[in-house]
């Protein structure tokens, strides 16, 4: 097995996916409250497939070249999995976002989105805190 | 007119489809670590404890590469003091074992705290080229839109953001993982946990907006 050490690639590969994944919300409306809702209220299937779409072609791809290049670890379900999916989703409803998009929405020129990053900062630090003094589960990690 | 579907108008299904899927691939293959943008805010915003891990890792390699070498060393002198018969017993009961079959699969690696923060800084990058190239950047300082009506107007806007921030953050910590770490890689590699994730992040969603809806 080839060895495991952090990845070294280039800091210019990390920014190119970065540009590219966040272009690509900026230009399908995922970063747009008005698009996010016409797909949640079913006002418009577009951003539906655009996912759907994604997925199953990701699928693809990890069934035919991603599977045996990386050993992926079990993403099973934890008590975190339902619950935190909750929450996350009454967030998005409301904002209009998910982690992502607060930052693209700042490329954009919406300053107010800085609102929605910092609160997001403390969310993050909020669970760790609570996780440590009462949850403890295993919930693997993106 | 090629230039208004790529950089005007709101991008058809299938070119989103494949903007999305391509990064993913892509960043897989290169940085061996599924991209999930949750996972990396969460280096970044716990920069010093990520640092202090990366720092004992390479230490720990270090220490790990030194012990190997100084088992080698010792089982090579061991191996020279005995005599000739003993070796060849050892040899034999050594080869009398099955050889398991070498995986060739190379571990999942870590994303170094320094790609994390340039992948997230190339997100508003990507958002300002967008806007700037659709000629729609312009600097606002409140929402606009169906979220004045929806959801709040006026300042209102203040509030709803930052709790509804505090919300998505502490929701994908407890998951795991967002829309890219679950929704995306987890459901295209059919984990069980990451489809259950995304039913309820979707569902849910899709629960408020219709509420939202509902209670203008």
């Amino acid at each position: 097995m080839t060895t495991d050490k952090s990845s070294n690639k280039p800091l210019l590969f990390a920014a190119a996916f970065g540009l590219s994944l966040g272009f690509t919300l900026n230009r399908t409306g995922f970063s747009s409250f008005d698009e996010l809702h016409k797909m949640l209220t079913f006002d418009d299937l577009r951003l539906f497939l655009t996912f759907l779409g994604a997925v199953s072609s990701l699928a693809l791809a990890y069934l035919l070249v991603l599977n045996s290049k990386l050993q992926f670890p079990d993403r099973g379900f934890h008590k975190g999995s339902i619950v935190g999916g909750v929450i996350f989703g009454v967030g998005w409803a409301v904002t209009g976002a998910c982690p992502a998009v607060p930052l693209v929405q700042i490329g954009e020129g919406k300053v107010w989105a800085l609102i929605t990053l910092i609160g997001v900062a403390l969310g993050v630090i909020a669970y760790e805190w609570a996780h440590k003094r009462w949850f403890q589960w295993d919930r693997g990690r993106c | 007119m090629m230039w208004q579907t790529l950089f005007v108008q709101p991008w058809p299904w299938w070119l989103g489809a494949a903007g999305l899927s391509l990064t993913a691939f892509f960043y897989c293959w290169l940085m061996q670590h599924p991209l999930g943008i949750s996972g990396l805010f969460s280096k970044a915003v716990f920069f010093r404890e990520t640092q202090a891990e990366e720092q004992l890792k390479a230490r720990m390699e270090t220490n790990q590469e030194a012990l190997r070498q100084a088992m080698q060393a010792a089982t090579q002198a061991h191996m020279a003091q005995l005599s000739e018969a003993d070796r060849a017993r050892l040899a034999a009961a050594q080869s009398t074992g099955t050889e398991e079959p070498e995986d060739s699969r190379q571990n999942l690696a870590e994303v170094p705290l320094s790609a994390s923060l340039v992948t997230l800084i190339g997100l508003v990058l990507g958002g300002l080229l967008g806007q700037i190239l659709s000629g729609q950047w312009t600097l606002s300082t409140r929402p606009q839109g169906d979220f004045t009506k929806l959801v709040v107007d006026g300042l209102g806007f203040i509030p709803v953001l930052f709790f509804g921030g505090i919300l998505i953050g502490f929701g994908t910590a407890m998951a795991g993982g967002c829309t890219s770490g679950h929704g995306l890689n987890g459901c295209a590699r059919m984990q069980t946990g990451s489809l259950g994730a995304t039913a309820s992040f979707f569902g849910t969603a899709i629960a408020v907006a219709f509420a939202l809806k509902a209670l203008i």
